[in-house]
């Protein structure tokens, strides 16, 4: 599914840990994981939201369109 | 659980154990339904005769000088359809698996679908070979009898079509749940 998921990215820029966010937003670590590694088919509006409140962006920031030339390029 | 689980493994497998000696218990002579035919009016007289119909015998045909083959395909009026068996014991290893898998918070497993798919094909494989045989026997029976008396059939080819179809179906319902439970697993 060429969407990447630009989580890493926004952390770094909030100076924040996969930890703190999961338990500021209120999912299970394993469950960021999934989708900070790219492995999740979907993701609920609901948690967006609540992703988008806590890092204070928008779901473009985190989320991204890829075509699919350049996402295998980048899954290798 | 575990316990539950092994006791209900046990119970599958001692019903196993009584249908398999019932599959080796191959009687001498075999009994077979049949009813009398228009062959068998023309060259007898009915049993009773009324004014507008007539009565027919109906009973058991006793077959002896089959192969020890015959004798173990013969139909269920023997109290052990052999073919019949065959089927109840790959069901119950079915259950087994199921329950021996069975996990509540992930209930749909492609292992499961590929079983109840296996079993539908299975049935139908089934049903084939018992409608063969039961065309086998009659024609046999009719060879054997002057073509006075025709096998009356078990019907269990057409039990066994309905079911394979609905298991087959069964198991593509399964194996979607299974996909969406996988989806489902992957959403955050």
């Amino acid at each position: 599914m060429p969407i990447v998921v630009n989580l890493d990215v926004m952390l770094a820029r909030r100076k924040m840990s996969l930890t703190q966010l999961s338990e500021r937003v209120g999912i299970t670590i394993a469950n960021m994981s999934i989708l900070k590694s790219g492995k999740a088919r979907a993701i609920r509006f609901s948690t967006l939201e609540e992703i988008c409140k806590v890092l204070e962006c928008q779901p473009g920031d985190i989320l991204a369109y890829m075509n699919d030339k350049d996402f295998k390029k980048l899954m290798g | 659980m575990f316990q539950m689980k092994f006791r209900i493994i046990l119970l599958l497998l001692l019903l196993v154990y009584f249908f398999v000696s019932g599959l080796f218990n191959i009687p001498q002579q075999v009994f077979f339904n049949v009813s009398a035919t228009a062959n068998y009016q023309q060259k007898n007289i009915p049993l009773k005769n009324y004014q507008q119909a007539y009565v027919l015998p109906q009973g058991k045909i006793a077959m002896i000088n089959l192969s020890k083959f015959e004798r173990w395909l013969a139909p269920e009026i023997n109290g052990n359809d052999s073919l019949q068996l065959c089927f109840v014991i790959a069901y119950l290893l079915i259950i087994a698996l199921w329950l021996f898998k069975l996990n509540i918070d992930k209930p749909f497993l492609a292992d499961i679908s590929k079983a109840i798919k296996l079993l539908g094909y299975g049935i139908l494989i089934f049903s084939f070979i018992v409608y063969i045989r039961d065309l086998y026997f009659s024609k046999l029976i009719a060879a054997h009898s002057e073509n006075e008396f025709s096998l009356n059939y078990t019907n269990s080819w057409l039990y066994g079509l309905t079911s394979s179809a609905i298991f087959i179906w069964l198991s593509k319902a399964y194996k979607k749940a299974n996909e969406l439970q996988n989806e489902q697993d992957l959403t955050v």
